[in-house]
């Protein structure tokens, strides 16, 4: 007997997973690919610009002293101005290019901790969603204007942004925090997933977010329509399939596509 | 993973041979907890490194796990062969190497299974069928640490590697019925 076989096979099925981990990191884009905020102008000297690195402490938020708090962060190395509203500003970073009839654009939002924010166009309709897999999942649904889209949400939640043919920017105010985002166009499996479903005996509006690289983030909101809704993280998406299971229910999500008009 | 023969027949004190586990133990416990926090800090990304021949990662993933399953089948059916607990049938002089050669097999074909769900997935509980897919996950690769830790050492009581034997295969068995059996009734057989 060789007493040092067994170790050599826990040593091999070891070295085995470390190389499928470096496999998977290096062929993951990033595990979490911060968009980095790129603005092209500040029409009204409210561009909050994070930077890639930028930690939580730079999300900017709308309470006054947390508002002081951002504004001393060093990390916030553009010089930030805090808004003082209790909304987003009201004028989202303006977007060269042509107004389209139809797109799909989503990312992540700048230092949002992997919350991301995906928004579709249909003619005139949109469809926009904000969620973190965690805490924040928020809907907004209305028309849009001349390329741009100013929507309220449940809970003092507020989306405004601008889009054109390869871009939308703007900024998302959720649960007390406002992130801004810069968003490029999704194709294919990359998009917005939306799914309705009784668990249990309660109503569930999932939500996800799936980006080109396969980032996904997905929220739940349990009695979405109450006045209480409770946001919990969604179980992940097998973008693949276009379903997901929970608690023994599987769901069939729907792709909200602006480009082919499904789910609007 | 090992011949009948390399089971000690009388340990000359059993609380020693006991106290031999103590440390594979805790490695085992040790690696069962890596998995699992590692599984629960890591941001899920949804995808990881794509197995060719596979139309998605849940089917490759699910036919590893079942090929891991089946050697692990083997594992017990010559385990029992080797201690001679099956009637009329004597072990074959090959029967210590197609132990050992299945269970490296089986091992070698839940790494990439697990590495594929604790960097994609990550360690879950959002039902009752995930949370028992994780923990059983993240405990294999410990108890299985533990068998092989335990393997090369003289003493130990021979109730020992049968017990924990059955526990590294009882989680696999576990961990198939609440993924791969759960994928393939879901989703349907095929690649």
């Amino acid at each position: 007997m060789k007493p040092s076989t067994p170790v050599i096979t826990l040593l091999g099925g070891a070295a085995l997973g470390v190389a499928i981990l470096v496999a998977s990191t290096l062929q993951t884009p990033s595990a979490a690919p911060v968009n980095p905020y790129a603005a092209t102008s500040s029409p009204a000297g409210a561009t909050v610009t994070l930077p890639a690195s930028a930690p939580s402490t730079a999300i900017v938020s709308l309470t006054p002293s947390a508002s002081s708090a951002a504004a001393s962060t060093p990390t916030a190395s553009a010089s930030p101005t805090v808004p003082t509203v209790s909304s987003v500003p009201t004028t989202a970073p303006a977007v060269s290019g042509t107004v389209p009839d139809d797109a799909d654009y989503g990312a992540q939002v700048g230092g949002g901790e992997g919350a991301a924010v995906a928004v579709s166009v249909h003619k005139k309709k949109a469809v926009a969603y904000v969620c973190d897999g965690h805490k924040v999942g928020h809907w907004f649904s209305g028309t849009v204007k001349n390329g741009k889209l100013d929507l309220a949400g449940q809970n003092g939640a507020h989306i405004t942004l601008n889009y054109r043919n390869s871009k939308a920017a703007g900024y998302v105010m959720a649960e007390g925090h406002q992130y801004a985002f810069s968003l490029p166009t999704l194709h294919g499996h990359a998009g917005l997933y939306e799914s309705i479903a009784m668990v249990h005996g309660v109503k569930m509006k999932f939500g996800w977010i799936v980006l080109a690289d396969g980032y996904q983030v997905g929220s739940v909101i349990a009695n979405p329509d109450s006045a209480d809704p409770q946001v919990s993280a969604a179980p992940p998406l097998d973008p693949a399939t276009g379903t997901a299971e929970d608690n023994g229910v599987v769901l069939i999500a729907t792709l909200i596509s602006g480009v082919t008009g499904s789910g609007f | 993973m090992t011949a009948q023969s390399d089971v000690s027949p009388a340990p000359e004190d059993a609380s020693l041979g006991i106290a031999k586990l103590i440390v594979p133990s805790l490695i085992g416990g040790l690696i069962a907890l890596t998995l699992g926090i590692y599984g629960r800090l890591h941001h899920p990304t949804g995808i990881a490194v794509s197995i060719s021949g596979f139309t998605s990662a849940g089917y490759a993933k699910s036919w590893l796990a079942t090929g891991a399953t089946i050697f692990a089948i083997i594992q017990v059916v010559s385990a029992l062969v080797m201690y001679g607990k099956i009637p009329r049938v004597s072990a074959p002089s090959w029967i210590g190497r197609a132990h050992r050669w299945s269970g490296r097999i089986a091992f070698l074909l839940a790494v990439p299974v697990a590495i594929n769900c604790l960097y994609g997935l990550g360690f879950q509980t959002y039902s009752t069928r995930v949370l028992i897919h994780s923990i059983l996950g993240c405990a294999f690769f410990g108890a299985f640490t533990v068998k092989m830790l335990i393997l090369p050492k003289r003493g130990v009581p021979g109730w020992v590697l049968p017990v924990v034997g059955a526990v590294v295969f009882l989680a696999l068995i576990g961990i198939w019925f609440t993924s791969a059996y759960w994928f393939f009734s879901t989703f349907g057989i095929h690649r």
